[in-house]
């Protein structure tokens, strides 16, 4: 038995099998996507308008990654090009290009980009303290508008309600973790520490006790501190200091736009990231700080939560890609070793996969202006 | 290919069938099998598995609907459901000095949101889109298989990952998903939160949590749906025998391509809905968690109640589910007008009538099921403007489903009916979907749907469409094909018992709910309504027993089918010929059971798909592949080129 239409195209719809089935693939791929964008679009709509981050990506680098895809499109139809007129070195050549670019492509990702957002701090600030931090956010409610401050007039609209920065990793080696633990009243922390003390039942009393030690691990992250809570007859202040510990945030460095938060060049584009000012010893406390705080993680915001998603997705896209080009490189039955059997099948593979590659570099091609430019 | 149709010609015909191949071993024949038949098989074997999974959720639940909440289940059913679903889900009761095991409120909830999913996506959708489509299209196109039957593989065998996920969501602590079948946010954000306890103490994991099975589960389901779909057109554009024309194409065919599309756009908005779902369940974002959502759970370790950041929309979460589900409902019964439309040109012994229309309305049915979502969202306060459009396109879409159901009836006109069991179901169809259909146009209205939303009326408005609507089609499709997959009939009295019983107590089952829900009744009440027993005039309540002993009296009738089905394989009386239906499509000119490979001739397509009882002819069935009067029976056919 052999399925018909494989390699060559049935004469009256002119097509072959797997031509239609890519392009059938891609159109649902649109409308995967464009249940994402659609999710972005509802999102940022319905964001207040002083909440919708800007200037948190690396614009340089994302621009040279977008180059990067767009050269690996040109590449794959050069490497097609070539399969068709039955050159098998140069055939070989620019795949293996295409296949490099979209490995660079997801170095860049995965070794700069993405990690740089979790080696930052980043909080909201509740409205009622925002006050407390005028310094950094600069919103000056007891001043009028037009007011001088700074050499600068006092910057107009909304209010200002995010601070980033980096956390004083001296201070605190595991600061980062427990930045992003939120606020645990005293109240919760003694319901946590009372699990299982008054159980009967064996069984439940275990489940409790596990529960107990799982929570205390989630909210206390410092294990000089648990230690401490475990032993028996805890004193009033040496809680106290670990609660303060828990409930406190410390920061050595913030964002431009914290530093000097009148600065009119805050309101501009910026080609270029800038760095961020040290700062003496900035404490938040948590009780003062919306839920999400700590790295710059999708449980921070929405933006973030959009952008890790989209890019995500579309970097298991790029991957996907890479495992196809890199399979019929190889000299395998599969791959390259077609050549010598069936070239024109071997066309077909690429030529797919390489309209699959034109979806993903398309994707890009909008994911970069809504995250990087607008 | 050219080979084996060289060898054809010459009339040596081979037993082991048409296949150059060496014969397959057991796993590779029925169990990692690329064969089209065998797949379908699997689909069909699994959704009737879980269309009775599905069905026993909601019988347990009818049980507190009746008794008004915490009665002990009869006998030992009560401790046998204990041992299996645990303290999650069943809770000791004492009533009237009986002591036992009753679903519980929570239980309820999980049972509810899991008869639904089921019953939809590991159902229905399974059985009469990929089980019988892969079954019977393939076949009716004179195609040899799927265009891609690795693909094909692929996309059973992800179906079947998401199966285990679903099934295993009742054993992780605090069960499986309890948010409904539509997971509504900001519930199913925030239930069975990871890190939270169960009812017996246990701490619900990241992962191992019914809320975020459920969304894993779902993303391998669609997975496997959009690479069936693909699978789906592409073969029905490229492999369709020479002679078969877009004209001449079966209907069933037709339905099955349409849906294809749905599946094909529909799902994927789904996936993404699903992928930022788990995000916010898994990596605590936003999406669907609205600002200032405030969380208290009973017996949840204090410290990790959840803190969500906020900025996100559950209406969001709503657009993005009912742009699928919407056209999903035209997944469900499409494939079941198909499955009649077949059954009723063969037993009437006559053309369809309108076979034209029937296919344009397929095309402005699947088109206006993209542009309706919102009418299930009137509740969300969008404003007249928006719900002014969506109850517009919503009654539009009327006019396609009643040319299809027209067409269908206007076809028994003047037949000499046959009826068999399949033909049985198949004209119970019409007047069940008939019902289906019309009591949903009050619902498109916004003014009316304000105070039938969520009511009994809605539940008994879907399932008659899905019920005794598409189910009814599923079976008369089993006892329709039945004998080409097999090579025996399923027992006709039997058939006939199971169907007379069913037709019986569907009714009694369903038509209640029509006045329950226009008393008010809502759809969600544990007890059956009891607690608004002042609000709720008594003659509305005591319909929930009605209700609930013609489900189980329904649920017996299920288990003869369920004999029949399994017991004909053996007994079942032997079909006399390849075409033991005389019909006219492709599926009935291969051999019982099709080999792998299906032909063993070339078939060449030379008719349209329903030609019964032609003036002149010697017969009243002419088969597609028949040659015109005049042509040579010997005149070599030419192979289809490849």
């Amino acid at each position: 038995m052999e399925i018909p239409y494989t390699v060559r195209p049935r004469p009256d719809t002119g097509l072959a099998n797997p031509k239609l089935g890519i392009w059938l693939f891609l159109a649902s791929e649109v409308m995967l996507f464009g249940g994402l964008f659609a999710g972005y679009i509802f999102m940022r709509l319905g964001s207040d308008p002083w909440m919708w981050p800007k200037g948190w990506l690396n614009v340089p680098v994302g621009t040279f990654n977008t180059f990067v895809l767009i050269a690996s499109s040109v590449t794959v139809i050069l490497s097609w090009e070539a399969l068709k007129m039955r050159k098998l070195f140069a055939y070989k050549c620019w795949l293996f290009v295409t296949f490099m670019c979209g490995l660079l492509f997801l170095t860049i990702k995965l070794s700069y980009e993405w990690p740089a957002k979790s080696h930052h701090f980043g909080a909201y600030v509740h409205k009622e303290a925002a006050e407390k931090y005028e310094a950094q956010l600069g919103n000056d409610s007891h001043l009028q508008d037009g007011v001088m401050v700074d050499g600068h007039e006092k910057r107009k609209g909304f209010p200002r309600l995010f601070i980033g920065g980096h956390l004083d990793m001296d201070h605190d080696k595991d600061a980062m973790t427990s930045a992003s633990v939120p606020f645990v009243p005293e109240a919760n922390l003694d319901a946590v520490l009372a699990l299982g003390k008054d159980e009967k039942d064996p069984v439940k009393k275990a489940k409790l006790l596990h529960t107990r030690e799982v929570t205390l691990k989630g909210i206390v992250v410092r294990e000089a501190d648990i230690a401490a809570l475990n032993k028996d007859g805890l004193d009033a202040k040496t809680k106290s200091e670990i609660l303060h510990r828990m409930n406190t945030i410390h920061l050595h460095a913030v964002d431009a736009e914290n530093a000097k938060p009148y600065d009119p060049d805050n309101d501009k584009a910026h080609f270029w990231p800038r760095d961020q000012v040290p700062v003496e010893h900035l404490v938040l406390d948590k009780k003062d700080l919306n839920h999400g705080h700590g790295p710059l993680v999708p449980k921070l915001n929405t933006y973030l939560a959009t952008y890790f998603m989209i890019t995500g997705l579309h970097g298991a896209h790029v991957l996907a890609g890479c495992i196809c080009f890199i399979y019929f490189w190889l000299p395998i039955k599969g791959g390259a070793k077609l050549f010598h059997t069936n070239p024109e099948q071997l066309c077909n593979r690429i030529e797919v996969s390489g309209l699959f590659w034109h979806l993903v570099d398309l994707i890009w091609i909008f994911v970069f202006p809504i995250f990087y430019l607008l | 290919m050219a080979h084996d149709h060289a060898h054809d010609a010459q009339g040596h015909h081979d037993d082991h069938g048409h296949d150059d191949h060496h014969e397959l071993g057991f796993w590779r024949k029925w169990v990692f099998s690329t064969d089209h038949k065998v797949i379908g098989m699997q689909y069909t074997v699994t959704g009737l598995v879980f269309l009775f999974i599905g069905f026993c959720l909601m019988m347990l639940m009818r049980w507190t609907i009746a008794n008004g909440g915490a009665t002990p289940l009869p006998g030992s059913l009560g401790s046998l459901m204990f041992a299996i679903f645990g303290d999650d889900v069943f809770v000791k009761v004492v009533k009237d000095g009986v002591e036992g095991y009753t679903l519980s409120s929570q239980g309820y909830n999980v049972f509810g949101a899991m008869h639904g999913t089921i019953m939809v996506f590991f159902g229905i959708v399974p059985i009469a889109m990929a089980g019988f489509g892969n079954f019977v299209m393939p076949l009716q196109i004179g195609a040899v298989d799927m265009a891609f039957p690795r693909l094909n593989m692929a996309s059973f065998w992800s179906f079947f990952i998401s199966c285990v996920f679903m099934v295993a969501s009742f054993f992780v602590p605090g069960s499986a998903a309890k948010s409904g079948w539509t997971n509504y946010p900001p519930l199913a954000g925030i239930a069975d939160l990871p890190g939270s306890v169960d009812a017996s103490g246990d701490l619900l994991g990241v992962w191992t949590n019914g809320g975020t099975l459920w969304l894993l589960g779902m993303v391998f389901n669609i997975t496997g749906s959009l690479l069936g779909s693909i699978n789906f057109i592409t073969t029905i554009v490229q492999l369709r025998a020479p002679g078969m024309t877009w004209g001449r194409l079966p209907f069933f065919c037709w339905a099955q391509f349409i849906t294809a599309y749905l599946l094909l756009l529909a799902f994927p908005p789904l996936e993404s809905a699903a992928v930022m779902n788990l995000f916010d369940r898994v990596f605590g974002s936003s999406f669907f968690q609205p600002t200032g959502l405030v969380v208290t759970q009973g017996g949840t370790a204090a410290g990790l109640v959840p803190q969500y950041s906020g900025g996100g929309s559950p209406i969001l979460w709503q657009h993005l589910f009912w742009f699928l589900a919407h056209p999903e409902v035209y997944v469900l019964i499409l494939p079941g007008i198909g499955m009649i439309t077949e059954i009723i040109a063969c037993n009437t012994r006559k053309p369809i009538w309108g076979y034209k229309a029937m296919v344009g309305a397929l095309f402005v049915l699947a088109f206006l099921s993209f542009i309706v979502w919102a009418h299930h969202m009137y509740m969300t306060g969008m404003g007249p403007k928006v719900s002014a459009f969506f109850q517009t396109t919503t009654i539009m879409i009327s006019v396609p489903s009643v040319i299809l159901l027209t067409a269908l009836l206007l076809s028994l006109w003047g037949g000499s009916i046959r009826f068999n069991t399949p033909m049985l179901f198949a004209t119970a169809f019409l007047p069940m979907f008939g019902i289906g259909g019309l009591t949903g146009i009050p619902l498109a209205f916004n003014a009316i749907d304000l105070f039938m939303h969520d009511t009994y009326y809605v539940i008994a408005h879907f399932h008659y469409v899905v019920a005794p609507g598409t189910i009814f089609a599923i079976f008369a499709g089993c006892y329709h094909w039945y004998p080409k997959a097999t090579g025996r009939f399923m027992s006709e009295s039997l058939g006939k018992l199971h169907f007379w019983g069913s037709l019986i107590s569907i009714n009694f089952l369903f038509f209640p709910m029509f006045l329950q829900g226009m008393a008010g009744m809502h759809r969600r009440w544990y007890d059956g309504g009891l607690v608004y027993a002042n609000t709720v005039q008594p003659e509305y309540l005591n319909m929930n027993y009605t209700v609930s002993y013609a489900a189980w009296a329904l649920g017996l009738f299920q288990l003869v089918f369920i004999y029949n089905f399994f017991a004909s394989i053996f007994w079942g009386k032997k079909i006399p010929n390849d075409n033991p239906w005389d019909a006219t499509t492709l599926e009935w000119d291969t051999p019982t059971p099709p080999p792998h490979g299906n032909f063993i001739k070339p078939i060449t397509v030379y008719r349209a798909a329903y030609e019964y009882s032609v003036p002149g002819a010697e017969k009243d069935f002419t088969p597609q592949s028949e040659p015109p009067a005049g042509t040579p029976a010997s005149t070599p056919v030419p192979a289809p080129a490849h």
